[in-house]
């Protein structure tokens, strides 16, 4: 199934500007996406799939939107 | 070896002059620094206005009592041997020889690893062999 | 103690005269430096009830000891006065260069009191101090201002200028130095042309010394590769603010249209995205690495932003989906000298009564040429929203949805989507402000759940005593550091100990004092409010739709906020907690 990932600002460095496409072998966690990215999982990031907020647990379907975006502080 | 400006990479913190400062003269203090850059708004916008040691080796021409040195691709300096004559900062172009008391200060690239080069967050200030040098 | 100058300098509008005298060392001690040590020397200088716009109340420039070090992020001035816009104590922060440059001409502070006959603007070069007529500039434009006395006092110098909306005392005039950056709320800019001060123009060439340059300097280098630059603060590199544009819309927290709904159809026009495509350079301010300034040129118009508090409360806020004008707003209100966020406010509540038929402002949400006529007017006091939304309120009505606390006019986070947020605006001592604390990140933006008191005032009470430590050193907010580091490099700084527990009662203390001034000036918990539409209104789309923050909750988080705090039903503190402050 295939997916589309968006990673904001310093998390381009993961996978890359823009908007791209990734094929996935069967359906997996949210958190599983992070840690095949290599994105340490120290860090806060969060998720959102088709404009949602979402948490590590959920099953990413085909055709999901998903955005990742770093932590950030102060306003 | 010299430095190099990228100034596409420079957002104008100023850490580069606050650590020659630092490694120099001990003290924070950018008008102290052998290096200064500045972002600045003009009439015609966001300008970058740099002024860093290009090797031109005006300052050694001018030495009257070689101070100052060309070794290996830096410039060395002597204070024993400075008389605090002034005539070699009054001879760079580009104004960054730091006047004292009795003696200058040059930059003498930090003996082959320069702070401002080390500190510089996004990698705009580089030291090398790189062509042309300068600023770009 | 070291990284402090020693030095104030004290400028008496009244008789254009300065002085020099020592910064209080003892009280630098309890509060540090910036927000801490500005509100204490407010606290102790102002007579109670002073009129914000008389002369008797007094602007304070502070620096911190951390100013013009090698600490990364350390660039930030605090700028404190009594409100005219919300009459609470008032500290403001501005990044730029000016706080190192104060540091560097030999000064911690600048006491700025009285009012000058005539307009006047202040030249510092080192220990040379001198009054200078600004009739000349009376009625310019910051930026003109600025260009002016770079080209009269050398394009080295430092500049803190007002615009107009200074000059005519606008409750949400702002002070701006290099053109796009500003001390920003409450009106600070007001008190400023309340003085006839038109600049500050300072030059310094002196250095800062420190109890350990050399762990310093290495500490400090450090910390800024491994710390700063990592992915938890790079985003300010990578993007800058207008990154919350989309975080905030996926989450419902984006206000729209006068905080009517917390999603904007158009926000993909404003984002992150939107920004950088007409971005040209980035700016930093003095010895900060992760330079969070975004130079954009749309080709009609020219700013150093617009950052996240624009995009939001003067962009879907007042329906305006357009970046070419919202970049246009940010140029007027810096060059007029106004808060982008109470000016969009302002202009957001005008065009809902509007809409409402409850006053006509001739103003639609989403109407560019009406949205950019306005600021205008506001600046010259040409309008009556030149009163800002709590004065426009009082005046028309719509209280109800006038959404401001204190007088200070919501920031661009909705607290129907974060109800700590909301406990934020209504506890935090100038109104309505996200910089108090942000518990927001944990919240819409993290992992607690949004739509809770649980756990909230002690997040919020926590979030404070960070903010009002770090804000006294000065760190900047947008580097998330543990309160740890900034003991370390504190104690390398001043040589004296500071423990991460030491500056969390030093937060508490000036949390205290500021909410000790606000009592005396006659403020108490009546005044720890929510506008009702907070309350009775729900959201409709989104993450938040259907939500709203009831008022009992709202209520039980405060009573509990103030029994963590130890103050009493009325939000004052007791006794026992000003001994065990030493206040």
């Amino acid at each position: 199934m295939k997916i589309f990932l968006r990673l904001c600002g310093p998390l381009e460095r993961y996978g890359g500007h823009g908007i791209n496409e990734i094929s996935l072998q069967n359906s997996i966690k949210a958190s599983q996406l992070l840690s095949e990215l290599q994105i340490p999982s120290s860090l806060k990031v969060l998720i959102v799939v088709n404009g949602v907020k979402v948490t590590g647990d959920y099953n990413l379907q085909a055709g999901d939107i998903v955005v990742l975006f770093p932590p950030v502080s102060g306003g | 070896m010299k430095l190099s400006l990228d100034i596409s990479r420079c957002i104008g913190c100023k850490l580069c002059q606050i650590a020659c400062s630092a490694e120099k003269e001990g003290v924070y203090q950018p008008t102290a620094a052998r290096l200064q850059i500045e972002k600045i708004y003009t009439m015609q916008g966001l300008e970058t206005k740099v002024a860093i040691c290009t090797q031109c080796l005006d300052c050694v021409e001018v030495c009257p009592t070689e101070a100052i040195k060309y070794e290996n691709g830096m410039l060395t300096y002597s204070e024993e041997e400075c008389t605090g004559c002034n005539e070699c900062a009054d001879a760079c172009p580009q104004g960054v020889i730091v006047v004292k008391a009795d003696t200058v200060g040059i930059c003498d690239s930090c003996g082959g690893s320069p702070e401002c080069v080390n500190w510089c967050p996004h990698g705009a200030l580089t030291f090398g062999c790189r062509e042309g040098g300068g600023v770009g | 103690m070291k990284g402090y100058i020693g030095k104030v300098l004290r400028i008496d509008l009244n008789n254009l005269t300065s002085s020099v005298e020592s910064l209080n060392l003892l009280w630098a001690e309890k509060y540090i430096g910036g927000k801490g040590l500005a509100m204490k020397y407010i606290y102790e200088e102002l007579p109670p009830k002073v009129d914000p716009l008389s002369p008797k109340n007094k602007m304070i420039l502070m620096t911190g000891p951390l100013t013009g070090t090698a600490v990364p992020c350390s660039g930030k001035l605090t700028i404190a006065a009594k409100s005219p816009a919300t009459n609470t104590i008032l500290d403001c922060s501005i990044g730029g260069h000016i706080a190192g440059e104060i540091k560097y001409a030999g000064y911690d502070a600048i006491i700025i009191e009285g009012k000058a006959e005539k307009p006047v603007y202040l030249h510092i070069e080192n220990s040379k101090v001198e009054l200078k007529s600004a009739g000349n500039l009376w009625g310019k434009g910051t930026h003109e201002t600025e260009f002016f006395l770079k080209a009269t006092c050398g394009p080295e110098v430092k500049v803190l200028a007002i615009g107009p909306a200074g000059e005519n005392m606008v409750p949400m005039a702002c002070i701006t130095s290099e053109l796009y950056r500003q001390a920003g709320r409450g009106g600070i800019g007001a008190v400023m042309g309340s003085k006839n001060l038109k600049a500050i123009v300072v030059k310094g060439t002196n250095g800062v010394k420190v109890a350990d340059p050399k762990q310093l300097t290495a500490r400090a280098k450090e910390i800024m590769k491994k710390d700063t630059l990592s992915d938890d603060n790079l985003w300010a590199y990578t993007d800058g603010t207008p990154i919350i544009v989309e975080l905030s819309n996926s989450t419902g927290v984006l206000p729209t249209r006068n905080f009517q709904q917390g999603t904007f159809d158009g926000f993909d026009k404003i984002h992150a995205e939107a920004v950088k495509a007409v971005r040209k350079d980035k700016k930093g301010c003095l010895s900060c690495g992760l330079g969070c300034g975004n130079y954009v040129n749309t080709g009609q118009s020219v700013v150093e932003g617009p950052e996240y508090e624009t995009l939001s409360i003067g962009g879907s806020n007042c329906g305006i989906d357009d970046l070419e004008a919202i970049v246009e707003f940010n140029k007027l209100c810096d060059d007029l000298g106004l808060d982008t966020i109470s000016t969009g406010n302002t202009i957001a509540f005008a065009m809902e009564l509007t809409e409402k038929g409850i006053k006509d402002f001739n103003l639609k949400f989403g109407d560019v040429k009406g949205y950019l006529k306005a600021t205008k007017n506001i600046a010259n006091k040409e309008t009556e929203l030149a009163l800002g939304v709590k004065g426009l309120s009082e005046k028309y009505g719509g209280k109800e949805f006038a959404m401001q606390v204190k007088g200070l006019e919501f920031p661009g986070y909705e607290p129907r989507g974060s109800w700590g947020m909301g406990l934020a605006y209504a506890t935090s001592d100038r109104g309505a402000c996200h910089t108090r604390a942000w518990p927001i990140a944990d919240e819409a933006y993290g992992d607690m759940d949004p739509f809770t008191i649980e756990g909230k005032a002690e997040l919020v009470v926590g979030l404070q005593h960070y903010n009002a430590a770090k804000f006294s050193t000065i760190l900047c907010d947008f580097w998330a550091l543990s309160l740890e580091t900034v003991a370390e490099l504190l104690t390398l700084v001043t040589g004296k100990q500071y423990t991460e527990k030491d500056l969390k009662i030093i937060g508490e203390r000036i949390v205290n004092l500021a909410r000790m001034f606000n009592i005396r000036e006659g403020f108490d918990a009546k005044d720890d409010r929510l506008p009702q539409r907070i309350y009775k209104e729900a959201l409709k789309t989104g993450a938040t739709a259907e939500k709203l923050l009831p008022e009992e909750e709202f209520n039980k988080m405060l009573r509990e906020y103030y029994q963590i705090r130890g103050w009493d039903s009325e939000g004052k503190p007791t006794g026992e907690k000003l001994d065990e402050l030493a206040i």
